[in-house]
């Protein structure tokens, strides 16, 4: 499509030449040679209209979308730590957490796990430098103590409690989770 | 330590805890009890791979089609295989997994198994 429309503005543009000659040219003092600086400022300024659109322009907009499909993934990542984090802050320490609430949590660190497999993937695919890639090392580590935290001890007992002490290091890990992420999406902004 | 299942199947006696213990390990109605770890260690972990120590042949453990593994019970199972054996190497050498649903999950279980024996019980 691109290219019919190039050639037919390419047409237009040699007729209108043609006709502003035909009807005009006497108007017109046109010299019998060639000006070869002249010649070389219209071919470049005809090439870089070219190249410009369709090639520049369409990897910038290219990687553009890479990095913004990347992102989305990262903010559903952090999401899900987020909704985590949510279910704990809200658990009384007083009242045994519910099954439904453990197994929401369980849940959840089963689709991070998976979220961030993704990422990994797109990672390798497009060929991300080692730095970003050793980025998803840190936050899977992150992921794990995290998941050690929440899940850990006697999760698993009916009578189990987030304790005040455990909501607050829950915290501080939710945090540390929401800084490396925060900094894999400046990592991923600055890639060329 | 995970593997294509389809292509050893037949090597290996095969442990799915979905269907042989429970879809919800670490979620129990009140009724079920307490501490799922320790009683999926020692009613059906344990004998399971006495079985394949005897026959000379690795347990193959199917970690899928359940709702999820909690920390606690993770380490109570395969931390309490560990501890059971005094031996991490015992462990690693016969245990092998597969987890589709978590692609994470072994590396995590791997960490407990490794760790175990650092665990005051």
């Amino acid at each position: 499509m691109f290219k019919v429309t190039y050639f037919i503005v390419f047409a237009i543009g040699c007729c209108l030449g043609a006709g502003v000659i035909h009807f005009w040219g006497s108007n017109f003092d046109l010299g019998d040679e060639i000006n070869i600086v002249d010649l070389s400022s219209v071919l470049t300024t005809l090439f870089l209209a070219f190249y410009i659109p369709t090639v520049l322009e369409k990897n910038r907009d290219s990687k553009k979308f890479v990095k913004e499909i990347i992102i989305k993934r990262v903010d559903a990542l952090q999401q899900n730590f987020d909704s985590i984090s949510s279910s704990v802050s809200s658990c009384d320490t007083s009242i045994p957490v519910v099954q439904d609430t453990k197994s929401d949590i369980l849940g959840k660190f089963t689709r991070i796990s998976n979220d961030l497999k993704v990422l990994e993937q797109i990672f390798d695919e497009i060929k991300a430098k080692q730095i970003i890639k050793d980025y998803i090392g840190k936050i899977n580590t992150l992921r794990r103590r995290y998941k050690n935290h929440v899940t850990g001890g006697r999760f698993d007992l009916n009578s189990f409690v987030y304790t005040g002490t455990a909501k607050i290091q829950e915290s501080v890990l939710a945090t540390e989770v929401t800084k490396e992420l925060s900094f894999l999406i400046l990592k991923i902004n600055a890639l060329q | 330590m995970g593997i294509q299942y389809r292509e050893l199947m037949d090597k290996f006696i095969t442990l799915k805890v979905a269907e042989e213990f429970t879809k919800t390990p670490g979620v129990r109605e009140e009724i079920e009890g307490n501490f799922p770890g320790e009683q999926f260690l020692k009613e059906v972990l344990l004998l399971k791979f006495e079985q394949a120590l005897k026959e000379n042949i690795k347990l193959l453990v199917d970690l899928d089609g359940a709702s999820g593994y909690p920390t606690s019970f993770l380490e109570a199972a395969f931390g309490g295989l560990v501890r059971h054996y005094k031996s991490v190497q015992t462990v690693r050498d016969n245990l092998i997994f597969i987890s589709k649903d978590d692609p994470y999950l072994i590396g995590d279980i791997e960490e407990y198994i490794n760790d175990a024996l650092k665990k005051d019980v």
